[in-house]
């Protein structure tokens, strides 16, 4: 039995997984916010904005990484393949997107007047179908963020991937990496509701980090269970610095420690922008090293 | 139709890497990157004097049930009526996920670099015109022929045994059905076409 | 011999080579393939067949072009299924043989030295054929015949043996040098060759492994697994079909892997070994005893002298020859005298059906002396050489070498194989003559599981035996013509002979030998084109006959003495000494032996050439004959190496004398070939083809004359040319119908099997008694200090063993191979690097992957290496891969990859043929 490095994906891929998680769940939190609560539309839109910045830069990362980039549209053949899924996820997410993001604009008085270039009728369509298209794209998120596990886990071979922990991860630590991005982007805002609303997302990423620190207390107590690739990728990662430092200490705990803080000794008044942004900041290249680890500690398990 | 494999007798091999070679040159296989189809390993296993060299020659399983065409999004990789399982050049668009997926390292990307390479090297008669990732074939334009494929008509013992595993009158029926066959990692659920003799 | 329906049958590629399958194909025809590969655009596929030269097993090859843009190109090697030799297998190195041809590095056209350079830096001038014959004549008119000398690698020797022959003759040259004698073939053939007879340079053999039931390997690896491929497509069917396979080195090399059981034997021991084998099988009577007494020299009686010698009883001819033999029969109980050259013992001189008895009853007398049989000889002497008494030396168990012994002795048929690369230990001779001896004592010669001689072998020991049986004697029979030992006294002749040449010099390195001799030094029974005595002569420092005998100019064809010869130093200095005036190198790429070259004649690679003649099927059993086809047209301005014989010696206006030469050595028609040569020049086309009709020709006769059927040169040339040989006998037929020893004899002395060696005898009687020499059975232990006794290791020494690699050749440019590149650096370590234990490794603080410097211990020298720590050696042992170390830049890959295995070695010869002694010292290891 050997144990091989997969040197097949590297950062780039590490990159598409990141920012898919991240793109997808920032769409969905900000989204779910936006139909529930009440929040600065302002900030909303970066919000939805960036998100779909994030995707369309993770899809570059991807496309850069193929041989025949041109053909991509062949993707669309294999139900079974999950990058099929991904790319109708992902279709699915920038057309709700932008259906959801287009009244949204109607925010900022300097775009107003490309807005109006919108047929009218178009844009009633648009503000009519504005709830739907926040749930199909928060839905389209959130299933990408989970996609980007499921797309790695399809490796029989690769045993630390090849299991149902892997989305359940990614999906949480992608919507962790949401949360942060939101809080911190919601930190500039001077909006009154912001506080409020910095308090949910904080609590909403100091509950998303403790179920995170669970997942992976399970998925390593299964990766060292047998004496396969799984196990053989955990002792990997346990003795990479970066892994243990950049994202279980200062991606993971200090942002917890950083959260929890703030959810129970200060008040919003005497909360520390400066800190919050930190944490937040923290959270993201954490989420980025993670997946990047998870890569680098990809071990085919071959049989001789 | 029929359901082609192999079965590798590890008694006989002797590592010489006959097969490697006679791939390379069938199938333009991109040796200047250290990229062939098939590959032979040699691992040691215990302590003098009692050792053990393992001579273990690997290629693509041609798996009945098949990780790499369920990853591969765009319907390159696919299966042909005798189970042989095939890339499309020309569909491929490289995107690793089949690498990812296959677990016998029986994949490899046709880059590029290496198309320019085969062309100047094979001139107009490079076989492969476009970046892809490529695996081995069993050699199906040599089964067309009527021809062994070029591992197997190549090996000096005897070691590769090819040919239809449903026909009772083949050879590598009679092997893979001895009882003394396995295949790699049958755990995976794979079912690879590929079987193996201990030695 | 039964003939096995193989599974090349099932697969011959229909139409591609004319192929029918007996079985029904396991593909249905109807059935439309989808195919990856693209469509043939191009021009069709033209497969022609030819031969490998990328090592001296001669496998059949068919080769694949096809035309792109109006350019043929080759794009694929295979294995020709027609061929009973290789069976349409190749391995790694002959698959690769294309790249060799499309090498960038290649010589492609004429290169002269500029002038004021010096020899050993790659300083060269592009020349025209024609200067560059001009020089080459122009230096060669200037020196004596005798002070050149010719160098061959195996690719000379195999292929144009017919042209340097009468070349050296017509010209007087009386010195080849020829490189896989002293580190290959002489000390790895003559040994077996001295009880069986065989010995024509190369190997006649061919171990019948696939029928076989015990299997016996000694100093084996590239041999058979590692990879020959004629052998390791027997040995895998040995396998498969439940040999027992046992293999003696103290590593675990690719064949040792697939033994049964490998025994880590200590280096230079083997000899123990079989010593020990011998004498449980006579002790447990695991003889053929039938076999035994009918058709070896066993029966024969022998006495002891007081001085110790064991001589056989029987009437000498005045040049001592033997007139006949001595057998005690059980019949009469008399000795009765038996013929002196035939192959069974069971007729008298007069015909009288006898039973020879092997062990002669007490008080045995003849001629006064107190007789006793060969046999009994060999039991009184192999009392000492115990199992225990093996245990101790080659640190195998007591146990384990009886058990050995005697599976092998109950085991029918059991077979040891008789191994190819000697040149080791200087008892090598004795240890391969053990070899045969166990053969013999089994009956395994000529038989199905047993040692097979060659096809074309036995059509000459029929020829022979023909005519000693019309009393005509074969001295007209050109040297190359006679089997085995009647080739080795017919080159002995040669070049031994100061008669044979009309300057009255023999060759250098018998003149050395003789010099020697007469002042009473260290000297060597048969330096048959070995380089003894060449430095000196180089130098100015050897006299033959109080003359001076220098050697000014070399002749290299095919050769890498650079590398390939030990030391290396020593070829460096005979190369670039002042006193040589020439040095001329007949090669396809700039090897590092071409860096010390004055003019360089670049040669077709094989694909590009026909060969001049039809040459046996290598050891194959079945009667055949193959020839090289050219496969594409010379990419550059290269040349045939006989049309460069030709016209060197054309210029020095003995071409007419030289073909008639090669008429008689080739056993071609003079007329013809002088017509068709003439016919060549004429239109001024490349002679190679003439000689390629006219042998063509001569087949077609030849055909006539062994079935019956006489065929025209077209004939030949057709079903040549579509399956790459001329079948006219196969192996089962030849196996009955010329049995040796069962239907005709050996070509040794007396026809039989010697257990008892005479020609040992002849050297003991020369040299006196010495172990090395001793007829009967002598232990000669290897020596690797100049200590009288042999002191223990120390905690950095190890014995040194070193070996090939399955995908280079030698020292061979085929190391610049891309391919063979490729495949070789996933396994870098084990292929190049050298092998110690890796806990041994540990205590020396030395890791895998470190560059560590050897030191011989007993004459100095060094090499860097790299380290490969493996538990598949024995701690005491090092080994290194033989085939790298290559300095010239111009190999752009092989370039600087391994260690030089000749800047270890040292300058040691044996005594009896001048073979390298290339194993007997140890090294110390230790961190640059
Ligand atoms: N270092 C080292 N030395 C060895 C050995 C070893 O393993 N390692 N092995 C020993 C043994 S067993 C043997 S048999 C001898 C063999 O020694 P050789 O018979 O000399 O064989 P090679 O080393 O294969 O080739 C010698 C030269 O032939 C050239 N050559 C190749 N093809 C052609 C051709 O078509 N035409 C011409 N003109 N030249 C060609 C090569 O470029 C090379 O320079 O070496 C012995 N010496
Ligand atoms: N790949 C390849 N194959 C070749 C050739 C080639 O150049 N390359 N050349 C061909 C030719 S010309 C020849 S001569 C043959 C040579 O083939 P062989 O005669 O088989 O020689 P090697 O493979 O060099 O060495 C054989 C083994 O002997 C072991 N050994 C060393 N010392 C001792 C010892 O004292 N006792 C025992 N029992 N074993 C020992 C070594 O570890 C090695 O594994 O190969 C032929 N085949
Ligand atoms: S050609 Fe055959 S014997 Fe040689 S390495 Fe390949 S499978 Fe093994
Ligand atoms: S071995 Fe790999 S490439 Fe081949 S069929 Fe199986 S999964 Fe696919
Ligand atoms: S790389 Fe090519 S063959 Fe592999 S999954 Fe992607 S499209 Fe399919
Ligand atoms: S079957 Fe053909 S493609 Fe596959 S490894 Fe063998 S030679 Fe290569
Ligand atoms: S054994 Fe290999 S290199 Fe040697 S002649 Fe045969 S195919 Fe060529
Ligand atoms: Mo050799």
């Amino acid at each position: 039995m050997t144990f091989v490095h997969q040197d097949v994906w590297h950062w780039q891929i590490a990159a598409y997984l990141f920012l898919g998680g991240l793109g997808g769940s920032t769409f969905a939190i900000s989204a779910i916010l936006h139909l529930f609560e009440e929040c600065d539309k302002k900030t909303l839109s970066i919000a939805v904005l960036s998100s779909l910045g994030f995707l369309a830069l993770g899809t570059i990362f991807l496309l850069a990484d193929m041989l025949q980039p041109m053909k991509a549209m062949y993707a669309l053949t294999n139900p079974n393949s999950w990058i099929f899924w991904g790319v109708i996820f992902i279709n699915f997410y920038f057309l709700a997107a932008i259906v959801y993001l287009i009244p949204l604009l109607e925010m900022w008085p300097n775009l107003l007047p490309v807005i109006k270039k919108i047929p009218a009728n178009i844009l009633e369509l648009l503000e009519k179908f504005n709830r739907l298209a926040a749930l199909v794209g928060s839905a389209a998120g959130f299933l990408i963020a989970i996609y980007t596990g499921l797309l790695i886990s399809a490796a029989p071979a690769i045993s630390f991937w090849n299991t149902p922990a892997l989305p359940l991860l990614f999906v949480i630590s992608g919507f962790s990496t949401g949360a942060a991005y939101l809080l911190w982007l919601t930190s500039f805002s001077s909006n009154a509701m912001s506080d409020q609303v910095m308090d949910k997302l904080e609590q909403l990423d100091a509950a998303l980090i403790v179920s995170e620190l669970v997942v992976l207390g399970a998925y390593f107590n299964f990766a060292f269970f047998l004496p396969t690739g799984a196990r053989e990728s955990a002792e990997f990662l346990f003795h990479s610095p970066v892994f243990i430092v950049g994202f279980f200490i200062a991606g993971l705990l200090i942002p917890l420690a950083i959260e929890s803080y703030g959810i129970f000794f200060t008040k919003n008044s005497k909360k520390s922008l400066s800190l919050i942004k930190t944490a937040s900041i923290l959270v993201l290249i954490g989420g980025f090293l993670l997946r990047l680890y998870v890569l680098k500690a990809g071990l085919y398990q071959y049989p001789w | 139709m029929a359901r082609y494999g192999m079965v590798i007798d590890m008694r006989t091999c002797v590592g010489c890497q006959a097969c490697m070679v006679s791939c390379s040159a069938e199938n333009q296989t991109p040796f200047w990157s250290d990229k062939f189809r098939t590959h032979v390993e040699d691992k040691e296993r215990g302590i003098f004097p009692d050792v053990h060299r393992v001579l273990l020659p690997r290629l693509c399983m041609h798996c009945e049930n098949t990780p790499c065409l369920s990853a591969c999004p765009t319907g390159a990789t696919y299966k042909t009526e005798d189970g042989v399982v095939l890339v499309n050049n020309d569909r491929c668009i490289g995107c690793y996920a089949c690498c990812i997926a296959c677990p016998y390292d029986a994949r490899y990307p046709y880059e590029s670099d290496d198309v320019e390479h085969a062309e100047k090297l094979y001139g107009g008669l490079a076989t492969h015109k476009v970046p892809h990732v490529d695996k081995c074939s069993f050699c199906d334009h040599r089964i067309a022929q009527h021809r062994e494929p070029a591992c197997v008509s190549t090996c000096p013992t005897h070691t590769r045994i090819f040919g239809d595993l449903d026909d009772p009158a083949s050879e590598v029926h009679k092997f893979a059905t001895s009882g003394k066959a396995t295949a790699l990692n049958a755990g995976l659920g794979t079912a690879p076409k590929v079987f193996y003799i201990p030695s | 011999m039964e003939k096995k329906i193989t599974r090349r049958q099932f697969f011959k590629v229909a139409g591609v080579l004319g192929g029918i399958s007996l079985l029904r194909p396991i593909w249905s025809s109807e059935k439309e393939a989808q195919s990856t590969q693209q469509a043939a655009v191009n021009g069709a596929v033209l497969w022609i067949p030819s031969i490998c030269n990328f090592c001296s097993s001669f496998c059949n090859i068919v080769v694949a072009t096809q035309e792109s843009n109006g350019v043929k190109r080759l794009i694929k090697i295979e294995g020709n299924p027609e061929s009973p030799l290789n069976r349409g297998k190749i391995c790694a190195r002959g698959q690769a043989g294309l790249h060799q041809t499309y090498d960038p590095d290649r010589l492609k056209q004429p290169l002269i030295r500029v002038k004021g350079s010096k020899r050993g830096e790659w300083n060269f001038r592009a020349a025209t054929w024609d200067e560059a014959y001009a020089y080459i004549v122009e230096k060669l008119m200037k020196v004596q015949p005798w002070e050149i000398a010719m160098v061959g690698g195996w690719t000379a020797c195999v292929s144009y043996m017919h042209f340097s022959l009468p070349f050296i003759r017509t010209l007087q040259i009386p010195n080849i040098i020829a490189s896989p004698l002293q580190h290959c073939v002489t000390a790895g053939h003559l040994g077996t060759d001295l009880v069986t007879g065989n010995f024509n340079v190369h190997d006649e053999i061919l171990a019948d492994f696939e029928h076989a039931r015990y299997i016996l390997f000694s100093l084996n690896n590239a041999s058979v697994a590692a990879i020959s491929t004629a052998r390791a497509v027997r040995f895998g069917e040995a396998k498969k079909n439940g040999a027992k396979v046992v293999c003696l080195d103290p590593r675990m090399g690719e064949l040792a892997s697939k033994a049964d059981e490998w025994l880590p034997i200590q280096p230079g021991t083997d000899q123990a070994f079989f010593l020990a084998m011998i004498h449980t099988l006579l002790r447990e009577k695991l003889y053929d005893e039938t076999f035994v007494a009918k058709h070896t020299n066993a029966p024969f009686l022998a006495w002891r002298d007081d001085k110790g010698p064991v001589h056989l009883a029987g009437d000498k001819s005045t040049n001592g020859k033997p007139l006949s033999c001595l057998v005690y029969d059980q019949i009469s109980r008399n000795n009765v005298a038996v013929p002196a050259y035939t192959n069974t013992n069971e007729f008298s001189q007069t015909r009288e059906r006898l039973l020879p008895a092997l062990n002669a009853p007490a008080g045995l007398v003849w001629n006064g002396h107190s007789v006793k049989t060969v046999f009994d000889f060999f039991i009184e002497e192999s009392a000492p050489f115990t199992p225990e008494w093996a245990g101790a030396i080659t640190k195998i168990s007591a146990e384990t070498i009886r058990r050995i012994a005697i599976e092998f002795g109950q085991a029918r048929p059991a077979l040891v194989d008789p191994g190819w690369m000697g040149a080791r230990y200087h008892h090598l001779i004795g240890q391969r003559r053990m070899q045969a001896i166990i053969q013999t004592l089994v009956g395994g010669i000529d038989k199905p599981g047993g040692w097979l001689m060659s096809g074309e072998y036995h059509h000459k020991a029929e020829q022979l035996w023909e005519h000693a049986r019309n009393g005509t004697t074969p001295e007209n029979m050109p040297p190359v013509e006679l089997p085995g030992m009647g080739f080795a006294s017919a080159l002995l002749d040669l070049f031994g002979n100061p008669a044979a040449w009309e300057h009255g010099k023999p060759a250098f390195s018998f003149a050395w030998a003789m010099e020697q001799q007469k002042h009473g030094k260290p000297s060597v029974f048969i330096p048959a084109m070995a380089d003894v005595g060449l430095l000196e002569a180089v130098k100015g420092e050897l006299n033959f006959n109080d003359e001076p005998y220098h050697i000014k100019a070399f002749l290299m064809n095919a050769a890498n003495p650079i590398r390939h010869y030990f030391p290396a130093k020593r070829w460096e200095e005979i190369l670039s000494h002042k006193n040589v005036e020439l040095v001329v190198a007949i090669d396809v790429l700039p090897s590092d032996t071409t860096l010390f070259a004055d003019v360089i004649l670049p040669n077709h690679t094989y694909l590009e050439r026909n060969e001049p003649l039809l040459y046996p099927l290598g050891p194959s059993t079945d009667l055949g004959y193959t020839t090289r086809l050219r496969a594409i047209e010379p990419l550059y301005n290269t040349r045939d190496t006989s049309d460069m014989l030709c016209e060197i010696i054309d210029r020095m206006g003995r071409l007419e004398p030289f073909l008639d030469g090669v008429a008689e050595y080739a056993g071609l028609d003079k007329v013809m070939l002088l017509e068709e040569i003439q016919a060549a020049k004429r239109a001024g086309k490349p002679l190679n083809e003439a000689f390629l009709k006219t042998a063509y020709a001569a087949m077609g006769a030849f055909a006539g004359r062994v079935t019956g059927n006489e065929m025209s040169g077209n004939e030949v040339e057709e079903v040549v040319r579509k399956k790459g040989m001329l079948m006219l006998k196969d192996a089962a037929s030849v196996l009955k119908d010329s049995n040796m020893p069962g239907k005709i004899p050996v070509p040794t002395t007396s026809g039989r099997l010697e257990l008892y060696s005479p020609i040992l005898a002849s050297f003991t009687e020369a040299a006196g008694v010495q172990p090395i020499f001793n007829p009967v059975l002598g232990y000669v232990p290897r020596v690797v200090s100049d200590k009288a006794e042999q002191p223990a290791l120390n905690a950095n020494e190890f014995y040194f063993t070193y070996g090939k690699v399955p995908v280079v050749s030698h020292a061979s440019t085929n190391s610049n191979n891309p391919v063979l590149a490729a495949v070789t650096r996933p396994k870098l370590d084990s292929f190049m690097g050298l092998w110690m234990n890796r806990r041994k490794a540990a205590v020396l603080g030395l890791t895998n992957g470190q560059r560590v410097m050897v030191k011989n211990l007993r004459y100095g020298g060094a090499v860097e290496a790299t380290l490969f720590t493996t538990e598949m050696i024995r701690p005491d042992t090092v080994f290194l891969p033989s085939a790298y170390g290559t300095h010239h830049n111009r190999l752009h890959i092989a370039s600087g990859k391994g260690s030089a295995l000749n800047e270890l070695m040292p300058y040691s010869i044996e005594p009896i043929a001048a073979s390298f002694m290339s194993q007997e010292f140890t090294v110390s290891v230790s961190p640059v």
